[in-house]
């Protein structure tokens, strides 16, 4: 009504068919509101000065066609009047409206892009899980597996209360004695888990058959947690055993935890389930040489530990595995690439971040999160432009892992002479492929755990044999090759962060034995002041020393 | 007279720039005063005339300001600028030449 009115008084005193003529030019005109109104009132005083000497309602009429005939094809001046309004525009408007145009574009071909990009899925079409269940699985009758009894076991541990958590994760030395006595109940009441566990370390192997349709990530993980604690259990069971002077019992459970880490770690396994046997391996050890700093075996005694210690790790050469890592990667790779066409076998951005939060649920928001989510913009674009595609991406692992194989045949102190840092090289090849930065495990910390692993049984090995000489000689052995050579040691061990073997010096009525550790130098057999942790179990500062034991009060 | 409308293309601007030089017009105004100084000769079309003004704006030749008269009428008005001014004189001149010549061509008589 408003607009109606302001038309009426416009064209107040003019013919209609100018009013017809104006309405129609500036609609032609197809430019800004604001410009059109603009000449409508330009031509609008023209015609009113045209018709303003017309005496009659006719003669104005006669004028106003004779005028409008005059301005001629409506359709071409309002393209001339456009054409020419535009040229008006300041440089700046101009630059803007040319951006906006280019912005919008650029939207569309976003838009458009991103429609393809997520129109893409994933094609899963090789059963990595099942090649993985017949890498891992030893030609040997389903009898002699040792899994089933790990697994039973492993459920009685399912769940402890948040506290019995603590300390089954806590380093036996650090245990105050009310926190041992409430372990020893919590053990007690558990016989049967450590009954089944010996039954299943008896067992000459130990392979899972896994199955699962969301992938290897999601068959490899969930019995994490459980293994762990059974394993510390064990690890606690034998430490209290020593404790309270039950040798042979302690030296049992020791047995079953090195059998059991073995088990874990030997052979084809995920990195994580080589994790938790070397666990099983770090909490015997310790056990034993707390039995062997506390209380004195006989030589014969000594000689028989000697021997099982010897049988138990023959041709056990302790270096990782990577071959079941290398097919979940490649697995997580099919999932996570569209596959060809729609999507052009992009990341699939779904799966990476199921992958990412740890659940298995597709969930159909994380695009509309992505989005949501300004922080993650530059994550997005990267997703959605540069990020390498599958075969790039199977390029770089395929690479990687060449190199994994080479490095971990050989010792950090050789990888150091050739300049080489495990973890910070395996970070740079693989830096920007948000699916490998994910999957790819802190292999280089894995690797000095395995090193490591290796270094403690070989010097709990050669601390047996020096206990046994000084047994039967009466004193210690001047060097490790006198050891050697008396035929009580079979080789001397070698520090995988030094030069040469381990580190050994008579001390009066005792003797030291250490490794440079992981500043690769010789500090004289200095402890460093980092008590250690779970994945840095002799700490981070000066030498590693593996005798004496550090004096802990009882 | 109807002139071609190319041959017209190129004076149009020319004449408009002249007239506006001795004072500021509206569009009505300037259509008239085109066709009595031209005696008649020069009739711009309506159609042209207004898109010319708008491109000569453009070209910050002329500059245009809307005023309203005692009667209440709102006219946009039209002057020549500083940069409309140096153009003319260029202009003028080039068409004083041309002017000269194709009197030349048209006076010329075998001898």
């Amino acid at each position: 009504m408003e607009t109606k009115r302001e038309d009426d008084r416009r064209y107040e005193d003019l013919p209609d068919c100018v009013a017809a003529f104006l309405s129609e030019l500036v609609e032609h005109m197809r430019y800004r509101r604001t410009i059109r109104e603009d000449v409508r009132a330009e031509l609008q005083s023209h015609f009113a000065e045209e018709l303003r000497a017309c005496a009659s309602e006719q003669d104005k009429q006669k004028k106003a066609e004779e005028v409008i005939a005059g301005f001629g094809d409506i359709r071409l001046l309002a393209t001339l009047l456009r054409r020419a309004k535009r040229r008006c525009r300041p440089p700046w408007q101009t630059a803007l409206v040319r951006a906006t145009q280019v912005v919008a574009v650029l939207v569309v071909c976003f838009v458009v892009y991103v429609v393809w990009f997520l129109a893409g899925k994933p094609v899963v079409t090789t059963d990595y899980i099942a090649q993985f269940n017949r890498l891992a699985r030893p030609p040997a009758d389903e009898r002699l597996n040792a899994a089933p009894f790990y697994i039973r076991a492993a459920e009685m541990v399912k769940e402890p209360a948040d506290d019995i958590a603590e300390l089954l994760k806590s380093e036996h030395r650090d245990l105050s004695a009310e926190q041992k006595q409430r372990l020893t109940a919590w053990l007690d009441q558990r016989r049967e888990m450590f009954d089944l566990l010996a039954e299943g370390a008896q067992k000459p192997h130990y392979w899972r058959t896994y199955e699962g349709e969301y992938g290897m990530i999601s068959v490899l993980l969930p019995h994490v947690p459980s293994y762990r604690h059974l394993v510390r259990a064990a690890g606690h069971r034998a430490q209290l055993l020593v404790d309270e002077g039950r040798h042979e019992e302690a030296l049992t459970t020791i047995d079953v935890c090195y059998r059991c880490g073995r088990h874990l770690r030997a052979g084809n396994k995920t990195v994580v389930e080589q994790i938790i046997g070397m666990v099983a391996e770090k909490v015997a050890t310790d056990a034993l040489l707390g039995l062997l700093s506390r209380h004195c075996l006989k030589p014969a005694r000594l000689a028989e530990l000697q021997e099982e210690l010897e049988g138990l790790f023959v041709d056990e050469d302790f270096i990782l595995k990577v071959a079941g890592e290398k097919l979940a990667i490649y697995d997580e790779i099919q999932r996570c690439f569209t596959a060809g066409r729609l999507g052009g076998e992009h990341l699939y951005p779904r799966r990476l971040e199921s992958l990412r939060s740890g659940n298995d649920e597709r969930t159909e928001d994380v695009v509309f999160d992505f989005v949501a989510t300004p922080r993650r913009w530059g994550q997005l674009a990267r997703v959605l432009f540069v990020h390498p595609d599958k075969d790039q991406t199977r390029a770089t692992f395929d690479r990687a892992y060449e190199l994994w194989e080479h490095w971990l045949r050989r010792t950090p102190a050789q990888l150091r002479a050739e300049g080489i840092n495990f973890g910070d090289e395996t970070e740079r090849m693989i830096k920007g492929n948000l699916l490998l930065e994910v999957m790819v495990p802190a292999l280089g910390r894995v690797y000095e755990l395995s090193c490591l692993t290796k270094v403690r049984f070989d010097a709990a090995l050669a601390i047996v044999a020096l206990l046994r000489y000084e047994a039967e000689e009466g004193r210690y052995p001047e060097n490790l090759h006198e050891l050697v050579a008396a035929g009580y040691l079979a080789r001397v061990p070698a520090d995988p962060w030094g030069p040469g073997p381990l580190t050994y010096r008579r001390t009066g009525e005792d003797f030291l034995l250490y490794g440079w550790g992981e500043n690769f130098t010789d500090d004289g057999g200095r402890r460093g002041t980092d008590k250690g942790s779970s994945s840095r179990p002799l700490g981070t500062g000066d030498d590693w020393v593996f005798w004496p034991l550090v004096q802990v009060d009882s | 007279m109807k002139f071609e409308s190319q041959l017209l293309k190129g004076v149009a601007p020319v004449v408009v720039l002249e007239i506006l030089s001795r004072g500021q017009m509206y569009g009505y105004e300037l259509s008239r005063a085109i066709e009595q100084r031209s005696g008649e000769i020069l009739t711009l079309g309506k159609g042209t005339l207004y898109p010319l003004l708008y491109n000569l704006e453009a070209k910050k030749l002329v500059a245009a300001k809307w005023q309203t008269t005692d009667a209440g009428r709102k006219r946009r008005y039209y002057s020549i600028t500083s940069k409309g001014r140096e153009q003319l004189a260029g202009r003028k001149q080039q068409l004083q030449e041309l002017t000269k010549g194709l009197r030349l061509v048209f006076e010329w008589a075998p001898a």
